[in-house]
């Protein structure tokens, strides 16, 4: 036997049926959490009341109080 | 004078207490993987180990195991690397020392070293399933609470952040449970046994190959299909009742998360390039 400590079966095709749902989702969500900090770092403590994003243009407009 | 540390591999800790998975079963110098029927040849050194290995160990205890037995470290290495890829092995782990390898995963990271994810089989069955969806979007639920705290700090509306994010996690829970109950329903259809592997964030089902790798594109292609129909159904009729364009928008999202399955590079989307090409090689 050769020094490999364990020889895999070839036989065997280990691919897994994956979801890349959560992965994408959590993507997501960090994205939104720095659109949040951005709206309080411009508009201050409870400042912000809305944000528009026109995604051709990408561009983000804040609404403070 | 210190024991001077000694790390075997570095995704596990001393303080890990790691035994086999209960899908994997020793006979002679053979492992058998009874999810999908394989048989790997064993050293009689890993079968020593794997022996052992059968009741938790601490990881601290290996050393000795392996001087004992006149074994190199190196090659229990070797072993739980390749039992970590195919999510053989078992580790149980307190809460503090999870934290711990996140923040060296981080650190390591920042170096350019990538420490390799534990993966971890669940019980082939629904709650199974269920467990493992749940473990594997548990950082997503953190993120989301972290988040709308921030926006609440902003200044946003708290209650409909909440309501919204509330949504956005059933849905994303769901239909990632509808998505990966179609592959498994799949696989029982056609009598293959089957295992559900948890590395981190991504999930999935592992199961014995197809003969007919027709089977093997339904089987890609229907997962993610079921998921965005899951995503896309729910949130038309709840945008639809309550008036709000934005729900509907969430489920499109979600939907767009589950298409990506569908690329070639990795899941659902590598094993219907390798099933087709396969397929269009008998037929052609």
């Amino acid at each position: 036997m050769s020094d490999q400590m364990i020889v895999a079966d070839s036989s065997i095709d280990y691919q897994v049926k994956e979801a890349a749902v959560i992965v994408a989702a959590l993507g997501f969500v960090l994205a939104l959490g720095g659109v949040v900090i951005a709206a309080w770092i411009l508009c201050g403590w409870r400042g912000a009341k809305s944000v528009s994003v026109e995604w051709l243009k990408g561009k983000a407009t804040f609404s403070c109080r | 004078m210190d024991k001077p540390k000694i790390q075997i591999v570095n995704f596990l800790l001393e303080s890990d207490l790691v035994s086999l998975s209960s899908s994997l079963k020793l006979n002679k110098n053979f492992l058998h993987d009874k999810s999908i029927s394989a048989k790997h040849r064993l050293h009689p050194e890993a079968t020593l180990f794997l022996g052992w290995l059968m009741s938790p160990r601490l990881v601290s205890a290996w050393p000795s195991f392996a001087q004992k037995h006149n074994i190199r470290l190196e090659s229990l290495g070797d072993i739980v690397v390749f039992l970590n890829s195919i999510g053989g092995l078992r580790v149980d782990r307190s809460w503090v020392k999870v934290f711990q390898m996140t923040i060296q995963k981080m650190r390591h990271g920042l170096y350019g070293i990538r420490i390799p994810t534990l993966a971890r089989r669940w019980p082939s069955s629904i709650s199974g399933l269920i467990v493992a969806i749940t473990k594997s979007s548990s950082v997503l639920l953190v993120a989301l609470v972290i988040v709308d705290a921030l926006s609440y700090m902003a200044g946003f509306p708290a209650h409909k952040i909440v309501s919204y994010s509330t949504i956005f996690y059933l849905i994303v829970w769901s239909s990632t449970f509808v998505h990966e109950l179609t592959h498994i329903l799949i696989a029982l259809n056609h009598r293959k046994s089957y295992t559900i592997i948890q590395r981190g964030l991504r999930l999935g089902i592992l199961h014995q190959s197809f003969a007919n790798k027709r089977y093997e594109v339904v089987s890609s292609l229907a997962g993610p299909t079921g998921g965005i129909l899951f995503a896309l159904i729910p949130a038309m009729i709840l945008g639809d009742i309550l008036g709000d364009g934005l729900l509907v928008a969430i489920g499109l999202l979600i939907a767009l998360f589950h298409s990506l399955s569908l690329l070639p590079m990795y899941g659902d989307g590598r094993l219907l390039l390798t099933a087709s090409k396969k397929e269009l090689g008998n037929n052609g």
